[in-house]
This record gives C-alpha cells, sequence and structure tokens, in this order.
C-alpha cells in the first residue's frame, strides 16, 4: 500500500516495524507513545510505521506518525505474497522469502533512509529482516513485549538468538522479558525497562474508587489459549454456581474457530466482541479480571488502574509487580479454584477491593504515565 | 445390473483418526460380505493405506489437494460406481467423478471444522450434486437441517460405530493410567481442557496418573499443553503417548475415559470405550454426551467449558470403583448396537438409495 506522503522534517529518521496494526497491545503501545513525542517533543524524531499488516489502528497512527506503510490488507493478502507462499508451498522456500523481501523493499523504496530502526515486538523481525539491505547503518533497537510462548511462536524461525543480540538496544516491557532476552544471549548492559503507558480516563469518567455493589466482571484481548478464556469460562462457571447474580464479559475477537465451542453449547461469559472503546461497554465494573497464561504487562491493567478499577490476574509476566505490595488480587496461572476464589474475595469485600485500586491507581499515575516512560523510550530509541 | 454395487469411496486421507477409520471399517466389511464391491480413492496417503489396500483397491492422489482435483480420480471399477465421499473433506474430489450411479457425503464434522474445509458457496454447489447425506449422528443432522437447510428426507443417521471388543486390555495396574483422553492432540480435542481437569483432580489425588493417546506431540499445540502440564506441576503425572496403533489398547477395565473435545459429532473412541464397559466423562458438545444420557448418565456430563465440573464428575468416579463400573455397564449397553455389524448395512442402503 503506498504510503501517506512524509512531513519531511531535518529530524533523525525512525522506521517504526510493526507485525500487524491491529488494535492489540503491542501496536497500542508503540502509538501512544509516538502520539506523546509528537505532543512533547515533535522535532525529536520523524517516525514512519511500517507494518507487515493493516488494521484498525491505522488511522490513529497516520495522526500521529510521519507516515505509515503497510504491506498487506487487513483481510486476505497480496499477489505477491501470495506468489511467495505459492513457491514455499513448491520447496522453494529461499526463493518465495526472497520475492516477499524484494516486494517489500520496493514498498518502502520512497521513505527516507533511516536512521534509527525500531522493531515494536518479535512478531515484526520477519519484516526487520526483509528490509535489512535498506537499512544500512541505522541504530537498530529491538522493543520486546513476548514471554517465552509468544516469543516461540513469532516466526523468528532460526533467529531466536539474533533478535536480541544484532540489536544496538533491547528494550523490554517487564523484567520477565529482560531475562528471556538475557537467556537468548542479549547483553544485559543493552537492555532496558520500557513497560507500557496509559492514557488518564476521558474526562467525565466516573472512577469507582468507592466500594461499588457491581457483579459485573470484565476481561478484555483477543479470546484464545494465551489471554486465558477457557479459564475464564471455567471460573464463569463455579461462580455461577455460588453466585448467579455475577456476569463475566469478555471484550475481544472471539477464538479462532479451531477453539470455539461447539454451535449451541452453554457458554457462561457474556461476549462483546472487538471494542475501540472497551472501557464503555461495561462501565460499572467490579473488577478487570486477567486470567492469561502469559501475559508480559497488558495495557488493560494499566487501565484499569488508571480507572480505579480492581484488577485480579494471573502471575505471569510484570503483572506480579504491578499488583504486589496491596495493588490488587493474584493466582496462578491455569488455577481456576484459585481465580474463583480471588475473584470471589473482591465481590465479597468491595470496600478492600476499592482500597487496592486506590492504590493501583496511584502507581499507575506514577510509574506508567507517558511522561514518565516517554522519555526513557526517546534516550533508548535514538541512543547516545 | 449383475453382481453386488460398486461403490467407490473418497477419503481425504488414510490417517489414524475417526472418519478414516471408520471408512476402513466399512471398505472391510462391504468386501468381506460381498453386498458391495468397494473402491478406495486418498487425496492423502497416511498410516492406514496398507490396511485400505488389502481391503479394496486403493488409489493415492499423486499430488494433494486442491491441486490433485486437477488430476482425474481413477478405479478399478467396471461400471460407473455410487460414489461415497467419506468426510466433506473429500466431498469436492468425490464430486469431480463424472461417471457415476449417484453421489453420498458421509457427513463426520461438525459446524466449525466443516466450515473450515468447505465454504458456505461451495457447499451449496456441492449440496446440489449430492444425491444423499449420512449424518453421523443426532448432532450432524440437526446441523444439516437447521443451519444447512438440507430436507431430512436427504439424510441418514448413522451413528459413529466401532468393532466390538475382544479381550479386554490387562485391568490398570501400576504404570497404568486412572484417566485417558484419546484423540488428535488438537485444540478442538480440548487437550488444554484434559490438563485443566487434571490439575483441578490433583490436591484430592496425588498419585493421579493419566495419559493423553494420540498425536502429534511434536506440534504448536503439543507445545501449549507442554506448557499446561509444567505450569500444574502435572509434569510427572500424565503422559503425552502420541500416536498408537491401537487406542483401544490403553481403555482397560477400570480406566476413565475422560473426552473434553470442545466440538466432537460423534467420537468414536467413546463408542470403543462405552463396548468395552470403560465409564466416559464428558461436556455438553457433542454425540458423547448424548450417549451418556442414552444411558441415563446424565450426570457424568457437565457443560461446555465447566472445568471443575468436570473434576467433580471424575473425581467422584475415581472415589468409587462401583460407580465407574456401573457406568461403563450401562454404557456398554446403550452401545451395544454402535457396532460394524449393525451399521455397516445402513451406510450400504444409503449409498445404494434403499434407504429412501
Amino acid at each position: 500500500m503506498t504510503p501517506d506522503l512524509p512531513r519531511g522534517r531535518a529530524c533523525p529518521v525512525v522506521w517504526a516495524l510493526l507485525h500487524d496494526l491491529g488494535r492489540t497491545g503491542v501496536p497500542v503501545a508503540l502509538e501512544r507513545l509516538i502520539r506523546w513525542q509528537g505532543a512533547v517533543d515533535p522535532d525529536a524524531a520523524d517516525i514512519h510505521v511500517i507494518a507487515g499488516r493493516d488494521g484498525a489502528l491505522r488511522s490513529a497512527l497516520a495522526v500521529a506518525a510521519a507516515s505509515v506503510t503497510t504491506f498487506e490488507p487487513a483481510e486476505g493478502r497480496r499477489a505477491a505474497t501470495t506468489a511467495a507462499l505459492a513457491l514455499t508451498e513448491a520447496g522453494r522456500a529461499e526463493a518465495g522469502r526472497e520475492l516477499r523481501a524484494r516486494w517489500a523493499r520496493r514498498q518502502v523504496r520512497r521513505l527516507p533512509a533511516p536512521d534509527v530502526v525500531l522493531v515494536q515486538g518479535a512478531g515484526a523481525w520477519r519484516t526487520f529482516t526483509d528490509l535489512e539491505p535498506r537499512i544500512g547503518s541505522a541504530r537498530v533497537v529491538v522493543h520486546l513485549h513476548e514471554l517465552a510462548v509468544a516469543f516461540a511462536r513469532s516466526g523468528l524461525g532460526t533467529d531466536t538468538d539474533r533478535i536480541v543480540q544484532r540489536p544496538d538496544a533491547v528494550l523490554a516491557v517487564c523484567g520477565a522479558v529482560a531475562d528471556l532476552a538475557v537467556a537468548h544471549g542479549a547483553d544485559p548492559a543493552s537492555i532496558r525497562l520500557v513497560p507500557g503507558t496509559v492514557d488518564p480516563p476521558p474526562a467525565g469518567w466516573s472512577a469507582p474508587l468507592v466500594a461499588s455493589s457491581s457483579r459485573d466482571l470484565v476481561s478484555i484481548g483477543t479470546a484464545g489459549w494465551r489471554k486465558g478464556t477457557d479459564l475464564a469460562t471455567a471460573a464463569a462457571h463455579e461462580l455461577h454456581r455460588l453466585d448467579r447474580g455475577t456476569a463475566w464479559h469478555w471484550i475481544g475477537e472471539p477464538e479462532p474457530s479451531a477453539w470455539a465451542w461447539a454451535v449451541g453449547a452453554a457458554d457462561p461469559l457474556v461476549r462483546h466482541g472487538a471494542s475501540s472503546a472497551p472501557w464503555q461497554v461495561v462501565p460499572a465494573a467490579a473488577a478487570l479480571v486477567v486470567p492469561s497464561r502469559e501475559d508480559p504487562l497488558p495495557l488493560v491493567a494499566l487501565e484499569a488502574g488508571a480507572r480505579g478499577i480492581p484488577v485480579v490476574a494471573a502471575r505471569t509476566g510484570g503483572l506480579t509487580d504491578l499488583l504486589a505490595d496491596g495493588r490488587g488480587r493474584t493466582v496462578d496461572p491455569t488455577d481456576v479454584a484459585g481465580l474463583v476464589a480471588a475473584v470471589r474475595s473482591v465481590l465479597d469485600d468491595p470496600a478492600a477491593a476499592a482500597r487496592r485500586a486506590a492504590a493501583l491507581r496511584d502507581h499507575v499515575r506514577r510509574d506508567h504515565a507517558s511522561g514518565t516512560v516517554g522519555p526513557r523510550w526517546l534516550e533508548a530509541l535514538l541512543g547516545p | 445390473m449383475a453382481g453386488p454395487p460398486q461403490v467407490l469411496v473418497v477419503g481425504h486421507d488414510a490417517s489414524r483418526t475417526g472418519a478414516p477409520g471408520l471408512g476402513l471399517r466399512w471398505v472391510r466389511w462391504a468386501g468381506e460380505t460381498g453386498l458391495a464391491r468397494p473402491a478406495v480413492w486418498l487425496d492423502r496417503g497416511g498410516p492406514l493405506v496398507a490396511a485400505f489396500e488389502a481391503a479394496a483397491p486403493t488409489q493415492v492422489a499423486r499430488w494433494a489437494a486442491p491441486l490433485g482435483r486437477l488430476v482425474p480420480v481413477r478405479h478399478p471399477l467396471d461400471r460407473a460406481p455410487f460414489v461415497l465421499a467419506n468426510t466433506v473433506a473429500a466431498w469436492a474430489t468425490a464430486a469431480s467423478v463424472r461417471k457415476r450411479t449417484q453421489l453420498v457425503v458421509w457427513v463426520h464434522e461438525l459446524d466449525h471444522v466443516a466450515d473450515r474445509i468447505v465454504r458456505p458457496a461451495q457447499r451449496t454447489a456441492l449440496l446440489a450434486e449430492t444425491d444423499h447425506l449420512i449424518a453421523e449422528g443426532d448432532r450432524v443432522a440437526a446441523m444439516l437441517v437447521q443451519r444447512w437447510h438440507v430436507d431430512p428426507g436427504r439424510i441418514t443417521v448413522v451413528p459413529s460405530f466401532a468393532d466390538p471388543a475382544g479381550a479386554p486390555p490387562a485391568a490398570p495396574g501400576p504404570g497404568r493410567p486412572d484417566v485417558v483422553a484419546i484423540g488428535s492432540m488438537s485444540p478442538r480435542k480440548g487437550p488444554d481442557a484434559f490438563v485443566a481437569v487434571l490439575g483441578a483432580l490433583l490436591p484430592a489425588h496425588p498419585e493421579l496418573r493419566a495419559a493423553w493417546v494420540g498425536g502429534p506431540t511434536t506440534s504448536d499445540a503439543a507445545d501449549l499443553v507442554r506448557h499446561d502440564l509444567a505450569a500444574a506441576g502435572l509434569g510427572d503425572h500424565v503422559r503425552l503417548v502420541g500416536e498408537v496403533d491401537d487406542a483401544t489398547a490403553w481403555l482397560a477395565p477400570g480406566t476413565i475415559l475422560l473426552h473434553p473435545a470442545r466440538e466432537d459429532p460423534d467420537p468414536v473412541a467413546v463408542v470403543e470405550a462405552a463396548l468395552r464397559g470403560v465409564a466416559v466423562v464428558t461436556w455438553d458438545t457433542g454425540g458423547a454426551a448424548d450417549l451418556l444420557r442414552s444411558a441415563g448418565l446424565g450426570h457424568l456430563v457437565a457443560p461446555a467449558g465447566d472445568v471443575l465440573g468436570l473434576a467433580r464428575r471424575v473425581d467422584d468416579l475415581l472415589r468409587d470403583p462401583s460407580a465407574r463400573q456401573a457406568a461403563g455397564q450401562a454404557l456398554q449397553q446403550a452401545a451395544a448396537r454402535r457396532t460394524t455389524e449393525h451399521a455397516a448395512p445402513l451406510i450400504l442402503d444409503a449409498v445404494v438409495g434403499r434407504a429412501r
């Protein structure tokens, strides 16, 4: 897809590579930081977003970034990709890869040469390798948002070590991600912790922060194994047995069909589909529940914190630290009974839940505001 | 027309899974009884090819579908055959057989699988070419009527079946599992739910032994299962057996078959367990639940996705061997006619038009 015309300014040129522009954590985290940079220091860098696939976040990025280039539409694929896949199917994988790479380089031929290349998430590494001949001596920064399973499924092939050894700097959204990078050979001195950020709630948001009588629980994210939708389903069944007044809402894309339940099967979750404004779907939630098996630091947990909504989460990635010191309830991942008990404790003692939510709100405002994280990000991105 | 009817059975592959296994049973039965003269075309090969070849003249496509559909289906039959597409996945290939007496599709899939294989527009075109449909159980029949809008008069319901049980495998002893699941290690069969149920059981049954029988054990899905096993502390309690020649060897008396599939029309593994008097626990996502209810065992069916509910049902059976035995006997009685001997003639009647 032809890129939107660059504005063209004499400042460092950054190519920010993404796997896709879907409204999910990795692209949203980047959009927030680019928007922050545009607002506070627009001359610090011209950031050109290059994504493997288009998506719902394009319009927001088109406003915030200098340009947006995508290789594939949001649905389906272009002829060059089909041809590359056909070559791979025919046993000529290397020819297919080269075809795809040449085509990708052609799509960015009008962009100014980069001074910095940011690989936003391991899923963007393939785009990086496709574009590498055009990157020259640019500074390379990888911002990792993956834990072990997602990392292994990011299409890295044999590059699981190179992705953390090739860059000039590695950014990690939480300590567990940094540990993973070190395990793959990253220089610990090159790693910076750059967590997600959160915008303040919109004006008029009525923060609960008082004991709530709501029995509505909310989980947000693309349904599936990693986000633990099946564990939420299991816990919701048990909660219904114990307290029929509880409603557990799931906001996000449904599972892939291979993971879907038989047509007509009773689903205890109230499904809402994806939303660009998930916090408006169930505005008076008693708690955000994050039952993920693996989640480095989901932005929805920060957003719940900013809104004063109590959080119950699996102890995975950065959630453990986020909710430590009385800021939320955590349970072992995959422990359904433990998840039920934690959720019930929130519902049964809303005053205590509100106190934890207030502590989380203060923490998020202090440590995850764009004004706190943004300067660290920009410094790590542009280098010394 | 002299001699038995000639039937070309078209399969998508010869994997050791439910539908190819049922197709093979039917081909064997037809050949051995002489009531039909079968030949077999397979879009892909697999471990059951030799068994198909031993049962009937068999041809495996040189190229995988859809490329393979450009190559005419070859068969040794001397008349235009009755063509039986064994699964929706083989439907398009079967419809490409130009000279045929009629086309029948044996539907082993429910909605999510069927929709992935054949998109609605293609399905409409194939339905127009199809003379009759065989539904693997009532859930498939309901899908055909309610969601595919097929006239019920074009459908014959033949629940899945198995060969009668021979001598039972040895009873559980040291090293043998208390709980087994049988099926491919794919999300649809619910290996993640199997692990979650076992995780819920472990505190009360610290010596619990379990096995998942079916492959592949080297796949993305298997990696996720291993992740869950490690997270739940079940690594020493659960064996991922992989694909085996005869999964019924794992259905020893006293074992519990846990069937946590997300969508499964009428699983053969459950019928095999029933024929052997092995107790089954499942949730309400397919024909397994219907078989249990027909045996008066609705209390062993949990709502879809209710991991703790399923765990409680397994827990009850683990603690009460007599309840386990009674459940197995009730299932055995309910499944008594779910054998090749009883089901295969119904298939033949549907294929040659005697069912309508």
